[in-house]
């Protein structure tokens, strides 16, 4: 019932701050500005260039389901966007509160340690996942608006090959994509959450989990650390790819949601740990 | 410990680093009483209402509140204790009327006709609707006393409570207080460096130096079982000096350029009168000068060497 209670105030502090709405604001910006380069220019060049010598297509190739996928495909959102603002939100959870005394206030009540940081770990992610599926049903349904229904032509990650997914198998296959990066962004939520803990300031607190992915994003790309790419959070935040191709690539999906569900959980320990024994006295 | 204590403290230590902010504290307040924990600036006051209302930890020392153990865990004996601790903080994006709803619905939620009492009761009710962000000082610590009035505590641990308020807002804050320890017998326990806060409001005392009480006790213990000084106003001063000086009562007698000056106790005051009289002065006044909580705190605190605690 407290905790019920508590993840309510969190979700209504939330719903009353400004960069709540800014972030969908941002994200709408960038649908809609996916949705015009599309209707301006066509496929992007890579898609263009891998069908344009080869085949000659029949019927459309820029459909409605296609905007979801270029937006998930389209680095900036999922690695860099989404999680910086997601990463501002979870900052202000607890780094904020604590900088403007609010976290004072809540802990005189008579709540619980563990009752406050459960039920903004929860906001964190119910927030994180709401940012992953309003990119989602927004770019879908601009994207029908926009190009009408159609099939999805999808590219095979190294932009090597490519295949034409039906409709339906392409909106399910988007939206168990998706439901990867929700799964992806509520480990980055995790991730917030531990540090905005262990910072005093939520500036500070969002900077370092933008850097963390930074850091772990650059060591997929130094050979010497090739060793370390399965368990970093980085990589599994593209499990999304393995839903992608005409057949789920299930064991991939299932590896990686148990290092994501590793990801998620360990932050989220360590960071009730720390909470439940730290003086605060601000 | 005493059943009837609502806060007791045993050898309550707390270091931050290497800053000791309590050593050792020892406090204890009963059901009803008005007790002021008095001390200068990084005496360690607010250190103990932190560790009190579970903010921080204590390295050493028992703390109990109603009995059972404080801090962090005690969440259900906090349904019955309204907390101010340091400056007001609120969600300056809610409004006053929205900050008291969200926290009271972490302490099981308060009707709507007790939140608009007690905004009544602060002086808050023409401005609940506005955004806390407009509020000025005096109004976020109206509201935050507000906070600690939702929805019905037994006890009200309170730090500074008349901090950033205008002089009339601290007499109504003296005469709130006064009022919910008078009609339904709150406890309240508040931390101030104000000499005359507490003077005027707490019945109980103690004084607090680098994070040790130097004295507690109850206001009229403390202060009435000191010496007062008696200024002796008669027809005949010399003799009435004469008379005092070999009378058991009084520890000493000066002659003054207005009559005569003694020091003795309280109760003495009657007996010097009737002495005087009974040998024929006239007694046109007998003026009492009793020891200041402001006189008692400087006397107490003058030979501490104040090292600064973490609350300074």
């Amino acid at each position: 019932m407290k905790l019920r209670q508590l993840l309510i105030a969190e979700l209504n502090k939330l719903l009353a701050q400004r960069v709540t709405y800014v972030s969908y604001v941002v994200l709408t910006a960038l649908v809609g500005l996916v949705v015009w380069g599309t209707w301006r220019y066509g496929l992007p060049h890579e898609l263009q260039t891998a069908l344009g010598d080869q085949f000659v297509v029949g019927g459309k190739v820029v459909t409605g389901p296609l905007i979801p996928l270029l937006l998930i495909e389209f680095p900036v959102a999922v690695y860099v966007l989404i999680p910086l603002l997601i990463a501002v939100a979870t900052g202000g959870l607890v780094a904020g509160e604590k900088q403007t005394g609010t976290l004072r206030t809540i802990l005189i009540r008579p709540v619980r340690r563990a009752g406050v940081l459960g039920a903004k770990l929860t906001a964190a992610w119910i927030h994180a996942a709401g940012l992953v599926v309003f990119v989602g049903v927004l770019s879908l349904l601009l994207g029908y608006i926009a190009f009408g229904p159609g099939d999805l032509v999808v590219m095979s990650f190294k932009g090597s090959s490519f295949s034409i997914l039906a409709e339906p198998q392409a909106l399910s296959h988007l939206a168990l994509a998706y439901g990867l990066v929700v799964v992806a962004m509520i480990a980055v939520a995790s991730l917030g959450v531990l540090l905005s803990v262990l910072c005093d300031n939520p500036l500070t607190a969002a900077g370092l989990t933008v850097a963390v992915l930074l850091v772990l994003q650059s060591l997929r790309l130094i050979p010497y650390f090739q060793w370390l790419q399965p368990y970093l959070l980085t990589e599994h935040i593209g499990a999304f790819r393995a839903a992608l191709s005409p057949m789920i690539n299930w064991p991939d999906i299932v590896t990686s949601l148990s290092y994501l569900g590793a990801y998620i959980a360990g932050p989220g320990l360590f960071a009730m740990c720390v909470f439940w024994r730290q003086d605060v006295r601000y | 410990m005493s059943s009837e204590a609502v806060i007791e403290t045993q050898g309550l230590t707390k270091r931050y680093g290497r800053t000791w902010a309590l050593r050792g504290l020892d406090i204890e307040v009963g059901r009803g009483q008005l007790y002021g924990l008095l001390g200068p600036i990084g005496a360690g006051k607010t250190t103990a209402i932190r560790v009190l209302t579970g903010l921080v930890r204590a390295n050493k020392g028992q703390a109990r509140l109603f009995g059972q153990p404080a801090g962090s865990l005690a969440v259900r004996m906090r349904h019955s204790v309204g907390v101010m601790v340091e400056e007001p903080a609120f969600y300056g994006y809610l409004s006053g009327r929205d900050n008291l709803e969200l926290l009271a619905s972490l302490s099981g939620g308060a009707s709507d006709q007790q939140i608009d009492r007690v905004l009544g009761l602060v002086g808050l009710a023409d401005r609940a609707n506005d955004k806390v962000a407009t509020y000025s000082h005096g109004m976020r610590q109206r509201l935050y006393l507000a906070q600690a009035l939702v929805p019905s505590p037994e006890l009200l641990i309170l730090d500074e409570p008349a901090s950033g308020l205008d002089p009339r807002g601290q007499v109504e804050v003296r005469n709130l207080l006064r009022k919910l320890n008078r009609e339904r017998s709150v406890t309240v326990f508040l931390s101030t460096h104000l000499l005359h806060e507490v003077e005027e409001l707490c019945t109980h005392v103690a004084v607090l130096t680098n994070g040790q009480v130097i004295a507690a006790g109850s206001v009229d213990e403390l202060l009435g079982s000191r010496q007062v000084r008696l200024e002796v106003l008669t027809n005949n001063p010399q003799r009435a000096l004469q008379i005092l000086r070999g009378y058991h009562a009084v520890a000493e007698a000066h002659s003054r350029r207005k009559g005569v000056e003694v020091y003795c106790s309280l109760p003495a005051v009657a007996d010097i009168n009737e002495v005087l009289v009974d040998e024929g002065l006239r007694v046109f006044g007998l003026i009492p000068h009793r020891e200041t909580l402001e006189q008692l705190y400087m006397r107490l605190t003058e030979n501490d060497e104040v090292t600064p605690t973490a609350d300074s």
